[in-house]
């Protein structure tokens, strides 16, 4: 599908349009997920973005409740993967499985696996063998995966939810880091509040769900990604999002006294693409065309946070890398 | 990825829109702050002219000192506010900072960037038009009011102005003397440390400033204590004094004492000399003005010290030297004796500023000096031992019975004191008197010695007068 640039007439309506689709979008999912407003944002900011998300919380706070919403709400193909030490990596990709003929004989015939949806959960992914865990990555990598000598593309928009419970680590199998990285943002999801709990009952334990009607679809989905990208960005905003990169880096010199201490490795380039690429979707948001320093800085937490490696002190003294993200949005020079 | 006609003529107005409204935004917070330095810099600078010129009037230099020095000040700070204002490519930073100050969240700094590239996008065409529109309807005059420093103005403005005052109003040269009174002054008590005065530098009043000190010195007769300007006008001739210390420029000085020129150098010797002694009674009649002794002292001391050396190179002999009995003596005139048919000359000063009424009596005669008589009365400076000579103590003390209460108005007023009227007198007289030796040896002052009997009686008659 080939898109021609509008003009500035079109900007603006581009401009008003993404704003409205983005705004609709998140309060439709309110209507069922109350509060986490931040973890809805991020994630409709992965999607537009063409990234995955990684989500982090305790059982029960709404994580699935999340992305099934989302999901109903674009109009796109939901599947859900509960991961487990025995799932294997057919149980993601599909498999090929022997069939008949109807003169006889036999063939066989691909049978595509839950990842071939739009949306995906992979709840606990940190539960699944690394073998199986690489094929979902493969899929998110490469928007692909391959079966025998066959590559099946996957639809567009594609979109991948995992879920990690920080509290059960035992028999588990962290993700390692080359892979963290390939997600587009970590999102934290928080226990809700009181005001929040008593919202979550009442809408819960009613005797029907409320109800989401179905905002954007699929191709628009992919026409708002589109004018992300068209969004400036000025050289002086990009570098900042670059020296934000860098200072992660403990040898670097834009290096700040808490990375130096704990950290061993830093971010890698697709943090400063995951900056800058969020960085336009919230200058879009606010009805701009052009990217600011504050839309970088924004973007800082859920871009940096899992791609920034602690070393044993780090480990030892029980560094949140939170804390290293915010040392880095004091410190980093604007200008 | 083409544009449209419109994008086309569109583009070029915006792109130097923002370029423009950036550009100006940034000279007019580069004149708001080059402002507010240069208002924190004038008082400074005008400081600093003041200062010189006190300096120059202290030292005695030229006006232009002051002048350059204020010139060069405010050629640097017109110059710093010229550079400041000039146009040039605003830096990132100072978008960024113009684009902070303005709540404009990062618009300008982003437009400012672009303004200067052809990115060729439809988007940032877009977002230069709509800069440029939100630049446009902002007021920079407002965002950077230039200070009026009203306060900084005022200092600056009093600061120069006293400068000025004293580069112009108040020099060296302009000194002069206005109904009796000195002219203003340099700074009171400094006479010590005062610049040597050059001969082409002798003040055109001060022969005339000085003869009015002595005049006052023998006279008794001083201006009230009050009289700050008076004051401030006898500093200044004492700074003068005590800068003479060029020899050409203290015969310059009793040459005009004299009121003559073309004097030969034995006569100006004598003058001097004259001068000198003149200066040194003058000096011992000022014992309750003590800035005003040291400096007569110190002047006597450097004519006498000027004479004696003039008279060394003409082959004379210092010790011969004597007092002319002309008017150079100043308006110390012969005055009647009285009863006494000798040729005794009076010369009565009072002390004004004690009250006391402490009159010194100073006698002398034409006449050869005898044996028994001592006709000279040197006040200060006469020694007991040498014929002429006086002692102050003796005569006190043989006067002391004379004390008479003064008045500032001596024209005929009877002051009663002990039942006794007493008339005060002012007489003109003619004093001369032997001198021994050029410089004056304070350790030899004594005071004058006791009136002889045989001219007691008329002394006493003297100031006694039947009703």
């Amino acid at each position: 599908m080939t898109h021609t640039l509008p003009g500035t007439q079109d900007v603006a309506r581009s401009i008003d349009q993404f704003r409205e689709r983005f705004t609709r979008i998140t309060q439709e999912v309110g209507r069922r997920i109350v509060g986490h407003e931040e973890v809805v944002n991020g994630t409709v900011t992965s999607l537009l973005a063409g990234g995955h998300v990684l989500l982090e919380g305790i059982p029960g706070v709404g994580k699935t409740s999340l992305v099934r919403s989302l999901a109903d709400v674009l109009h796109l193909k939901f599947a859900r993967i509960q991961f487990t030490p025995d799932l294997m990596p057919a149980d993601i990709v599909g498999t090929n499985i022997v069939q008949e003929h109807s003169h006889g004989g036999t063939f066989f015939e691909f049978q595509p696996g839950p990842i071939f949806a739009n949306v995906v959960l992979a709840d606990e992914i940190n539960r699944a063998t690394p073998k199986t865990q690489s094929a979902l990555l493969e899929a998110m990598q490469d928007v692909s995966v391959s079966v025998g000598t066959t590559t099946y593309r996957l639809e567009q928009p594609f979109l991948v939810l995992a879920t990690q419970n920080p509290i059960e680590m035992e028999g588990t199998y962290p993700l390692p880091e080359a892979q963290l990285d390939r997600f587009f943002f970590k999102l934290k999801v928080k226990y809700p509040s009181e005001e929040a709990m008593h919202q979550i009952v009442e809408r819960t334990t009613r005797d029907a769900d409320p109800v989401v009607t179905r905002v954007v679809d699929g191709p628009e989905i992919l026409e708002m990604r589109q004018v992300a990208r068209s969004v400036p960005i000025a050289r002086p905003v990009q570098a900042y999002a670059i020296r934000m990169t860098l200072a992660s880096h403990p040898a670097s010199p834009y290096a700040t006294p808490l990375v130096k201490r704990y950290v061993r490795y830093g971010a890698s380039p697709r943090a400063a693409q995951a900056l800058v690429l969020a960085g336009k979707i919230s200058a879009l948001n606010r009805g701009q065309a052009f990217v600011s320093i504050d839309d970088i800085r924004g973007a800082a937490l859920p871009a940096l946070r899992h791609r920034i490696l602690l070393n044993f002190e780090g480990e030892a003294d029980e560094v949140n890398t939170d804390t290293i993200v915010d040392e880095l949005l004091a410190s980093v020079a604007t200008e | 990825m083409s544009r449209t006609d419109s994008l086309h003529r569109a583009m070029p107005d915006s792109y130097t829109l923002v370029r423009d409204a950036v550009a100006g935004a940034d000279r007019i917070r580069r004149a708001r702050d080059a402002s507010r330095r240069l208002w924190r810099a004038a008082p400074a600078v005008a400081g600093a002219a003041l200062i010189a010129a006190a300096v120059s009037r202290w030292r005695g230099w030229s006006a232009l000192v002051p002048l350059a020095v204020l010139a060069l000040g405010v050629a640097a700070l017109s110059a710093h506010g010229l550079v400041s204002r000039r146009r040039h490519d605003v830096s990132d930073a100072a978008a960024a900072g113009i684009d902070s100050a303005a709540g404009l969240g990062g618009e300008l700094r982003s437009a400012s960037w672009f303004s200067g590239r052809d990115t060729g996008t439809d988007w940032a065409d877009f977002h230069l038009q709509r800069a440029a529109a939100r630049l446009g309807a902002i007021d920079w005059t407002q965002l950077y009011p230039v200070g009026r420093a009203r306060f900084s103005r005022i200092v600056t403005g009093l600061l120069v102005v006293g400068a000025v005052a004293l580069m112009v109003v108040a020099s060296p040269g302009g000194s002069g003397v206005r109904g009796g009174a000195l002219t203003p002054a340099a700074t009171p008590g400094n006479t010590s440390s005062a610049p040597v005065l050059r001969t082409d530098m002798l003040p055109l009043a001060l022969p005339k400033d000085l003869e009015e000190l002595l005049r006052e010195a023998e006279t008794g007769v001083a201006p009230p204590a009050a009289d700050a300007a008076a004051a401030v006008q006898l500093q200044q001739l004492l700074a003068q004094l005590a800068a003479l210390q060029d020899p050409k420029a203290l015969k310059a000085l009793a040459e005009a004492m004299a009121l003559s020129s073309g004097l030969s150098a034995a006569q100006i010797a004598q003058k001097m000399q004259a001068l000198a002694d003149r200066t040194k009674r003058a000096a011992d009649l000022s014992m309750n003005r003590p800035e005003v002794r040291a400096a007569l002292e110190e002047l006597s001391q450097e004519l006498a010290k000027t004479a004696a050396a003039e008279q060394s190179k003409n082959g004379e002999d210092p010790s011969d030297a004597t007092a002319s009995k002309d008017s150079s003596q100043g308006e110390s005139g012969k005055a009647e004796a009285g009863k006494d048919s000798e040729d005794a000359s009076l010369q009565f000063t009072k002390d004004a500023g004690t009250g006391s009424g402490i009159g010194v009596l100073m006698t002398s005669s034409d006449a050869a000096p005898s044996g028994d008589v001592l006709p000279g009365v040197g006040l200060g400076g006469a020694s007991g031992d040498r014929p002429g000579g006086g002692k102050m103590a003796q005569l006190e003390q043989a006067l002391r019975h004379e004390t008479v209460d003064a008045s500032v108005d001596t024209a005929g007023e009877n002051v009663v004191t002990a039942g006794t009227r007493r008339k005060t007198e002012h007489g003109n007289a003619a004093v001369t008197f032997t001198r021994g030796a050029g410089t004056v040896e304070r350790g030899r002052a004594s005071a004058a010695p006791a009136v002889p009997e045989a001219r007691r009686t008329g002394v006493q008659t003297y100031f006694v007068r039947k009703q």
